[in-house]
């Protein structure tokens, strides 16, 4: 599904990815640790393409294609989603508008007819009802005025309205009480599935005990420093990231 | 008879304060001369182009400033027209009330010597009307007039809109409109410019509200090649309410500029102005907002919201927000800013897999909505939203 070979990045002309190698196949959810300022965030955005994040060497295929050479749009429309660490707030537009737009964005992209307005709307609702949230959200203007957990459960909504092949989700447990990070979890499992990956940007082990990832790797000074099964995240949270980059 | 022959008061310059952004070039030669009444032929011409009837209006249709019986609906009790020449002497002082007092009265001035008729409405006590005027220019030079008074307690719901009968020709349209709220009377108005692109528009919209008079205000500006809109509004009654929206979309080379001065002139005079401009191109956006509080209006409230997005690398704005106080008991708000799209609320809807001209679109559509959204009447609304959906292919939110 997913493979990053030697990936080597810049922010506002500062190194932030040196040398990041990732296989993430079709089915399997991995979850990306690592202590501030690794590169985890950056990681998320130059897969799903923002400007200012500049590859400068190394490689991404995403489903045998070349994810680097596609504009962030067209990322999205060949099916990666990137659940934000702080979700954007776009006053005047709709959720429900937003929303419509990215689904049929897809559906054209696929070479599928577009949905009517009534029949996505029963989609939505389907999705809304599993993620405990009220219909009033759709025609509230995209994250505005909504708190914290709100926004997340609205990107997590946003993820089962679209059905990615690859979902990267950053740091979508910060900000979670218990209750909400159980119901975002129940979203994130919903949709696994063997045509599926996910990746799970995450700082603590919790999110992990409601998702268990098939790897959990350690991201420090932008490359994957060790990689385990779902023990490694126990270990972190027991022993802190100091063992592992203190060489 | 050219400007400099005429006996009003001088044409605008750019050297003058608040003309400083409108585009004024070439009518220092341009001839002023009446409007032609127009033949049948053009009345069938612009029958052709008339937008869709909306069931709830009567409508009143004005070409190159003449009324229009054949296109228009049978005038109500207490509408009327008047051929300036026949006015009775009491509507002589139409050009008295005019006399330019500055520089900022002169297309009004200038209206009341040339426009051949003067519409009418007067709402008494107690009336409602609900009233569309769709005021077409053809060709050459069109001076509707409008005098609406509103007697105590009377409702009207006034949609006007601007348009020309081709896309091309070229037309110089100078409105004046003097509007007269009385006690506890409320207008909601809503103004619509959508004239072609080689089209001048002028217009002068002088407003006073009485006692608890009520005036809601939306405008809406996406037409001509230069457009200039001069507001003079003065709140004399106690306690009277105004909120005035406008959305001004430039595009291409496209100058809109508007100067709008309210007076609180007595206690308890509420104002909410909001402006939101967008310029892309090379287009200018000019917006100067004026808010006096005299020291007769004790108790007034003044907020005044301005924001300019530009889109277009040579695009301009020039927005001027002005508070002038001079009382201690007043609440007053300000604000204005001129910005670009924001990146990050575009990278968010790119990351969904939206075009990214929808997304511009949507996020251009959102920076309007809120003027769109205080037009009162949902079918006058939708018909909006549908004449700007070009301006913002798959942006427009129902």
């Amino acid at each position: 599904m997913l493979k990053i070979n030697n990936l080597h990045a810049t922010v506002a002309g500062k190194k932030v990815l040196d040398g990041l190698t990732l296989d993430v196949p079709a089915g399997q959810v991995h979850a990306i640790m690592g202590p501030n300022g690794s590169g985890k965030s950056t990681l998320a955005y130059v897969l799903a393409g923002r400007p200012g994040y500049e590859v400068t060497a190394g490689s991404v295929s995403f489903k045998d294609q070349d994810l680097l050479t596609l504009a962030p749009e067209a990322r999205a429309q060949a099916g990666v989603f990137l659940g934000f660490q702080y979700p954007v707030e776009i006053p005047g537009v709709n959720n429900v508008y937003l929303l419509k737009a990215a689904f049929n964005a897809a559906r054209k992209h696929r070479g599928e007819s577009e949905v009517d307005a009534f029949e996505f709307l029963e989609l939505v609702r389907i999705k809304m009802r599993l993620m405990q949230m009220d219909e009033a959200f759709l025609s509230r203007g995209v994250n505005e005025g909504f708190s914290g957990g709100e926004k997340k459960r609205n990107e997590i909504l946003q993820m089962l309205v679209l059905e990615p092949a690859l979902a990267v989700l950053d740091e979508t447990d910060s900000g979670l009480d218990i209750d909400a990070l159980k119901i975002v979890a129940q979203g994130v499992n919903t949709l696994r599935s063997p045509e599926r990956s996910m990746i799970l940007v995450t700082h603590y082990q919790r999110l992990l005990d409601y998702i268990k990832p098939d790897q959990v790797h350690v991201l420090a000074r932008g490359k994957i420093i060790r990689s385990g099964g779902s023990e490694l995240a126990l270990e972190l949270e027991a022993r802190g990231y100091d063992w592992l980059t203190q060489v | 008879m050219t400007i400099a022959q005429t006996n009003a008061h001088r044409l605008p310059t750019n050297r003058d304060e608040h003309w400083k952004y409108a585009k004024l070039r070439g009518l220092d030669t341009h001839n002023f001369l009446a409007a032609i009444e127009p033949t049948t032929t053009t009345t069938s011409a612009v029958a052709s182009v008339l937008p869709a009837k909306i069931p709830e209006l009567t409508r009143v249709v004005l070409i190159d400033g003449y009324f229009s019986q054949h296109l228009s609906d049978p005038l109500p009790q207490g509408l009327s027209i008047k051929v300036k020449n026949t006015l009775p002497d009491n509507k002589k002082t139409r050009s008295a009330r005019v006399v330019p007092q500055s520089v900022d009265y002169y297309f009004a001035s200038l209206n009341s010597q040339h426009a051949a008729q003067v519409f009418e409405v007067r709402l008494s006590t107690q009336t409602r009307y609900t009233l569309e005027i769709l005021c077409i220019a053809t060709s050459g030079n069109s001076y509707p007039a409008l005098d609406i008074e509103l007697y105590e307690g009377a409702t009207l719901i006034l949609i006007e809109e601007h348009l020309n009968a081709t896309l091309e020709t070229f037309t110089l349209t100078n409105l004046s409109v003097m509007l007269t709220v009385g006690a506890d009377a409320k207008i909601d108005y809503t103004r619509v410019q959508k004239q072609n692109f080689s089209a001048q528009y002028f217009d002068t919209l002088e407003i006073t509200l009485a006692d608890r008079a009520h005036c809601q205000l939306v405008s809406v500006a996406s037409g001509a090649a230069a457009s200039r809109s001069t507001v003079l509004l003065n709140h004399q009654g106690t306690n009277s309410a105004l909120q005035w929206q406008a959305a001004s979309l430039a595009q291409g080379a496209q100058v809109n500029d508007a100067y709008v001065r309210i007076t609180h002139s007595a206690p308890g005079a509420r104002t909410k102005q909001m402006f939101r401009g967008i310029a892309s191109g090379r287009a200018k956006i000019g917006f100067n907002g004026h808010m006096q509080v005299t020291a007769d209006a004790p108790g007034s409230s003044a907020d005044q919201s301005i924001k300019c997005l530009l889109t277009g690398v040579e695009a301009e704005a020039n927005v001027r927000p002005q508070l002038e106080i001079y009382t201690d008991d007043v609440r007053a708000t300000h604000g204005a800013t001129v910005g670009k799209l924001d990146n990050n609320m575009l990278f968010y809807m790119l990351s969904r897999g939206i075009p990214e001209v929808t997304a511009q679109a949507l996020l251009k559509w959102a920076f309007i909505a809120d003027v769109i959204a205080k037009i009162s009447l949902p079918l006058v609304r939708e018909k909006i939203q549908q004449s700007l959906s070009a301006q913002f292919p798959g942006g427009a939110q129902e």
